[in-house]
């Protein structure tokens, strides 16, 4: 594994404008950067990231089979009770789920440890599926890759080919892509899949998630008063099932992707009950609730959050201070504990894995960097070949 | 290989304008404006009210089953139409306080009675199926008999109305909007949130 400098291609701001990839400069600052590139080793990917990637999708589904079933672990990952069947519901009969993105830190030579599981509202799809995927192709034709670079990226495939299944689940229905209003990188990501599923032959329809109605029937509509039967929400279950529609999801005859079950594995929740099922996995850091007397033995570790996104309301604490913390408007309903394990460095970059399924398929990376330990919203993007 | 194998590049495309996929919509309205059309026949029909089914055999002795069976449809096809509100208050100010019930995650009114049409020689005409009235106790429209899509049907102590000839058309379940904006307010307190 190695950050290398390379060129960036003169062209690739107009190319950017023309296929509508309009976030890679966030802020003032670059997200998409191509003046570097991380190289694997085909083992590093396939032993080292793919494997391990699938094998704790696995293990974090036993944590899901564990928790429907177990009314304290509901209380534990704080789904509040009203919704308890409706999520053991939609596990027992497997409502089907489209992606996830696990993050990993990986140095190229450890094994890979997991920091957490995106798999409600993962982003950086577009990114990751396509543009990575446009820059490889360009530079190899351009002369700069040798022919036979390649990359762990089949997600743009597998995206397609996971919709054409979904499809034939849901004959007659066209999809629904709801996402926030105000948000270019969400709603970047929605039109990405937007693409992959119409390119499956699924009819879309774009709502955001702000102007979905309720009516008098309990079903969810567009703004064209249309009944929603099949949403894609690029929108935390986790903040749905504390807002006024919530409740009405039981019985709204709208399949949901992601499925409400997924609210166990977007949880950090999660990672105590996976250290404590699989205690010692190589892939995994330990991790406690915060009030388990067993958080004592962690001397240095990272305080989340149970529900957190990009890096908010994370600390650092060693011997009990706080060495350094981010803000954020999360935490309100409790922390975890998790073992200190910082990130590899390249340089000054602090370099972050995002791992990605489709289903239960390891599909692809994602290279993220930060100068600060704690990646962020704003961490930049990195592509990445195998050679 | 690692990677996807082929992406086709002119459907990632955005500049090109994708062409216009109105087509489907256009259609639907226009045959949502001929149903319309053939609603507006004008011809009339007596009907008659009962409020319970003990109404409906006392008046109909001969006729005890069809009586049942007119109100046990009347009442499935009055859960399948009747209005849904989000509140208590909502349905009540409509409906009043006594005849609301809450079901899961909504209010509804009870139905209040049904309707039966009458044919020329003035007997019960069993053919036509029943329809389900609510009783309205809206300010302008208080102790009225009221249809699961609002029409009016007269005071609640009549029993014998005139009606025009397609009251009896079965409801399909009117879809009404009652609200939007029930999801997206946490991300309006949060900074950043995406994944």
């Amino acid at each position: 594994m190695l950050r290398v400098a390379c060129t960036e291609r003169s062209h690739w701001r107009e190319q950017a404008r023309d296929f509508g990839f309009h976030f890679h400069t966030l802020y003032g600052e670059p997200y998409w950067d191509e003046s570097a590139y991380y190289q694997f080793s085909l083992d590093q990917i396939e032993r080292d990231l793919e494997a391990p990637t699938a094998e704790l999708h696995q293990m974090c589904l036993a944590v899901v089979d564990r928790v429907v079933r177990s009314e304290a672990l509901l209380q534990k990952c704080r789904i509040p009770e009203h919704y308890w069947d409706q999520v053991a519901t939609s596990w027992y009969t497997r409502e089907p789920s489209l992606y996830s993105r696990i993050d990993l830190a990986y140095d190229g030579h450890s094994p890979a440890k997991l920091y957490e599981n995106n798999a409600d509202t993962p982003t950086s799809l577009y990114e990751t599926g396509f543009w990575q995927w446009l820059w490889l192709e360009d530079q190899v034709n351009a002369g700069h890759l040798p022919r036979n670079a390649d990359q762990f990226n089949s997600l743009q495939e597998r995206l397609i080919r996971r919709f054409q299944a979904l499809r034939q689940q849901m004959p007659g229905h066209g999809l629904h892509l709801a996402c926030c209003k105000d948000t270019i990188e969400d709603r970047g990501t929605v039109q990405y899949l937007e693409d992959c599923a119409a390119q499956a032959g699924i009819t879309c329809h774009f709502v955001y998630i702000d102007d979905i109605g309720l009516n008098d029937q309990g079903r969810f509509t567009d703004l064209q008063e249309q009944p929603i039967s099949w949403l894609f929400k690029l929108y935390p279950w986790e903040f749905m099932q504390r807002e006024t529609f919530g409740p009405a999801t039981a019985d709204s005859h709208c399949r949901f992707l992601e499925p409400i079950w997924k609210s166990i594995l977007s949880n950090k929740a999660l990672l105590p009950l996976l250290w404590e099922q699989f205690p010692g996995h190589p892939n995994l850091l330990p991790a406690y609730f915060e009030d388990d007397p067993a958080a004592a033995t962690l001397h240095h570790c990272v305080r989340k959050p149970l529900f957190s996104r990009e890096g908010a309301n994370i600390s650092i604490l060693k011997d009990g201070s706080i060495q350094q913390h981010s803000p954020g408007p999360y935490g309100a309903e409790g922390y975890i504990l998790q073992a200190w394990h910082p990130l590899p460095r390249f340089g000054h970059n602090h370099t972050l894995i995002g791992s990605w399924l489709v289903n239960d398929q390891p599909a692809g990376i994602s290279v993220r960097e930060d100068h600060n330990p704690i990646t962020q919203d704003l961490s930049r993007f990195v592509p990445h070949i195998i050679l | 290989m690692k990677r996807s194998r082929q992406i086709n590049l002119e459907q990632m495309r955005k500049r090109t304008p994708a062409p216009a996929t109105t087509a489907g919509r256009m259609v639907k309205l226009s045959l949502l404006l001929g149903s319309g059309y053939l609603l507006t026949g004008c011809d009339s029909q007596n009907a008659q009210l009962y409020r319970t089914l003990s109404e409906c055999t006392l008046d109909n002795p001969l006729h005890p089953q069809q009586c049942d069976y007119a109100y046990r449809s009347a009442l499935a096809d009055w859960q399948q139409t009747a209005p849904r509100y989000r509140s208590m208050s909502d349905c009540a100010y409509e409906f009043g306080s006594s005849s609301c019930q809450q079901y899961n995650h909504y209010y509804s009114p009870n139905m209040a009675g049904f309707m039966l049409a009458r044919g020329d020689d003035f007997d019960i005409d069993f053919s036509k199926r029943a329809k389900p009235l609510g009783l309205s106790k809206t300010f302008g429209a208080n102790n009225k008999w009221v249809g699961a899509d609002g029409t009016l049907f007269g005071d609640y102590s009549r029993q014998k109305v005139r009606v025009s000839g397609n009251a009896f058309k079965p409801l399909k379940g009117g879809a009404r909007t009652l609200g939007r904006g029930g999801f997206g307010k946490t991300i309006a307190s949060r900074s950043s949130w995406g994944g």
